[in-house]
């Protein structure tokens, strides 16, 4: 075998070393995933696979399943027609027996919960289902209307004609350095208290449009690549600039439409402290709807990490279907500076 | 000349004057109706981005000379500067000064971080031109993806005392026979930059590798034929030309340190952990999740623009310096 270069050698060694870098990256989201099948009383082992399902055993009493698996027992209750204190140290057998409920009843009931309790809890509780409709529903429609209104922008600064034009560029450049933490005070007196938005989606809404370096930044320089003869053939037509906007421009700009929608959907899906500041439980999003799964005493960790996985499963598939373009876009944008 | 093409000659002329006025004119129309569309396409998105993002620090003003208690508060007093006072003074200073501390110090090793992870990454993945670079960057870039709280409810995952997995696995396999406590405050206190600076690894590392990609292949060749070896090459090649992608990196991290937030409510900064309570987390509970017993609405306010604005400035500055340099 012919004897390695040094610059080969040296290349593998890179290539090992990143591999088993990207490797360590992935650990932590396969024990995510593990860790969501794991009950609360199995946490303090080391589980490198979903451990074996139990079966719901009778003989456990109505306390353990509140503490070992974080079992809502009031909304058991209700499910099983339960009314009236039960003692915690009465097994389900006896239960069963005293209040006359048959058995297999309560082990349908308790048997999924058993199981995947992180997983059940999640996709049967309403408020999270609410949570992640409207959480798509606000990411989308401030994708598309900030897209747009970005695409107004670059349309009017793209190549800079006026002086003014690089004044409001370089107020959109400050967002960079400006972040969420510093102003949410008196955003939230703007937001909140003189336009009386608290606890509103709207508030949200304005703030994931009101655009911002990247937007910015993206359609100026895309739109003035835009051959000045396009401008020029709807001028001849008779057309106006509304019209060149709707006609051309608009179908023009799908590449860095997508470009921005890639990297502006994981900021506004992964909000967390607007979130907080601007609504109230009842509303929250998935991000902040996952912190408030940590109670002060009891705090359901399956859960958590289920609702975790949910909300990063979309990010992700996103993330994956605009590989392309992230690449390229996010080595691009370094230069420009 | 006879007196019919003198005639001829003015009327020509008279026609070309009064054109060229028409011209001016309609110049000075287009002038304006460019200038109505203009506003038109820009103004939705910047009357609601200057509302949100350069507004607030223009009506922080006058709040931070008052003595406001909560957003409700109707009985407002001026007492000028007393707040800049207050904020040194205990009760205010003996929770802004550790909380500034612990972001400073969190800033320092944040952004040791970015080199650790950022440019050796971005380093290592100039030198490799197989195939294995995009799959190897999608992987790298994914924790970037992730939103903070995750990154923060993960690394409890991995590292608290009684459940940690990494811990656990540690243990069984009897590479350590004690569990590294993540509430500690002294694994706290490096275990958080680290796993900040393992979140922003693919990002950083696409800054810089822009920076590397961005040098002329000559000067490298030709440093090359000089005999210089590769932390020659580091040092007086690659380095001075990243100048503008080194700042850019640099400015992004030290502003982002000092609004590290879902990171720290991940690890339990609302809760119990007093260790990850920074400089954001303070300004949130006392603006938010106070009674106004631990500071006024508008001593938050004043600590945040104590910071805040040197913070701009200093950031503002650094910009400058890069747009300088660039070659």
């Amino acid at each position: 075998m012919p004897v390695l270069g040094k610059k080969k050698i040296a290349g593998i060694l890179i290539s090992i070393i990143l591999i088993m870098y990207s490797l360590i990256t992935i650990v932590p989201f396969y024990f995510l995933g593990v860790r969501s099948f794991v009950p609360t009383n199995k946490s303090a082992k080391f589980h490198l696979i979903p451990p074996k399902l139990e079966e719901f055993n009778m003989d456990s009493t109505y306390g353990n399943l509140a503490t070992f698996y974080n079992i809502d027992l009031s909304k058991a209750k209700k499910q099983l027609g339960i009314s009236g204190y039960i003692n915690p140290n009465d097994s389900w057998m006896e239960i069963s027996e005293d209040l006359d409920i048959p058995q297999q009843t309560i082990v349908d009931y308790f048997s999924p919960y058993i199981k995947y309790n992180g997983w059940i809890t999640i996709l049967t509780d309403s408020r999270i289902a609410k949570s992640l409709i409207m959480t798509v529903v606000l990411t989308i429609s401030s994708l598309v209307v900030g897209g747009l209104l970005a695409i107004a922008t670059g349309s009017v600064l793209a190549g800079f004609k006026k002086k003014w034009h690089s004044w409001i560029y370089g107020l959109y450049m400050l967002q960079m350095i400006i972040t969420p933490v510093m102003i949410i005070i008196p955003l939230y007196l703007i937001l909140g208290k003189y336009l009386g938005l608290a606890n509103t989606y709207f508030a949200l809404f304005l703030l994931f449009i009101k655009g911002g370096a990247i937007p910015v930044m993206i359609f100026t320089s895309f739109i003035a690549g835009i051959p000045v003869a396009l401008k020029e053939s709807v001028e001849i037509d008779g057309g106006n600039r509304l019209q060149y906007f709707t006609r051309i421009l608009l179908p023009l700009t799908k590449v860095p439409f997508a470009t921005f929608a890639a990297i502006t959907f994981p900021i506004i899906w992964n909000d967390l402290l607007q979130g907080l500041v601007f609504l109230k439980e009842d509303k929250f999003t998935m991000i902040p709807m996952i912190n408030s799964l940590q109670g002060t005493f009891t705090t359901n960790y399956q859960a958590i990490y289920a609702g975790l996985c949910l909300s990063i499963i979309p990010v992700v598939i996103i993330y994956l279907a605009f590989q392309n373009l992230f690449v390229k876009s996010a080595l691009s944008g370094a230069l420009k500076g | 000349m006879t007196p019919s093409s003198s005639l001829l000659l003015e009327d020509i002329w008279r026609r070309i004057f009064t054109m060229k006025k028409q011209q001016r004119s309609d110049y000075r129309i287009r002038q304006r109706k460019d200038l109505a569309w203009d506003i038109a396409f820009l103004a939705p998105q910047f009357i609601i981005y200057f509302g949100l993002t350069i507004l607030p620090f223009i009506i922080a003003i006058p709040i931070l000379m008052t003595d406001q208690i909560a957003f409700i508060d109707t009985d407002i007093d001026f007492i000028g500067f007393q707040n800049f006072v207050n904020i040194f003074k205990s009760p205010m200073v003996d929770m802004f000064l550790p909380a500034v501390k612990r972001t400073a110090i969190f800033m320092l090793i944040n952004y040791s971080t970015v080199f650790i992870f950022g440019m050796t990454l971005a380093l290592l993945m100039y030198e490799i031109k197989s195939k294995l670079k995009k799959p190897l960057f999608t992987i790298i870039y994914v924790p970037y993806m992730i939103s903070g709280l995750g990154i923060g409810l993960i690394m409890l995952l991995l590292f608290s005392r009684d459940t940690g997995s990494v811990n656990l696995m540690l243990l069984k396999i009897g590479l350590i026979d004690q569990a590294i406590d993540i509430k500690e405050p002294a694994v706290s206190a490096w275990a958080f930059p680290l796993m900040i600076g393992w979140r922003y690894a693919g990002f950083n590392m696409a800054i810089f590798l822009g920076g590397l990609l961005s040098i002329p292949v000559e000067t490298i060749d030709a440093s090359r034929v000089d005999g210089a070896n590769y932390l020659q090459r580091l040092w007086n090649i690659y380095f001075p030309q990243m100048f503008s992608s080194i700042m850019i990196a640099t400015v992004i991290c030290l502003i982002g340190s000092w609004g590290v937030f879902d990171e720290a409510v991940g690890m339990g900064a609302l809760a119990a952990n007093k260790n990850v309570r920074f400089f954001s987390v303070l300004l949130y509970k006392i603006g938010f999740a106070g009674t106004g017993q631990s500071g006024t609405l508008s001593e938050a306010l004043t600590m945040a623009m104590t910071i805040n604005v040197p913070l701009l400035a200093v950031g503002i500055l650094l910009s400058k310096l890069q747009k300088k340099r660039q070659i």
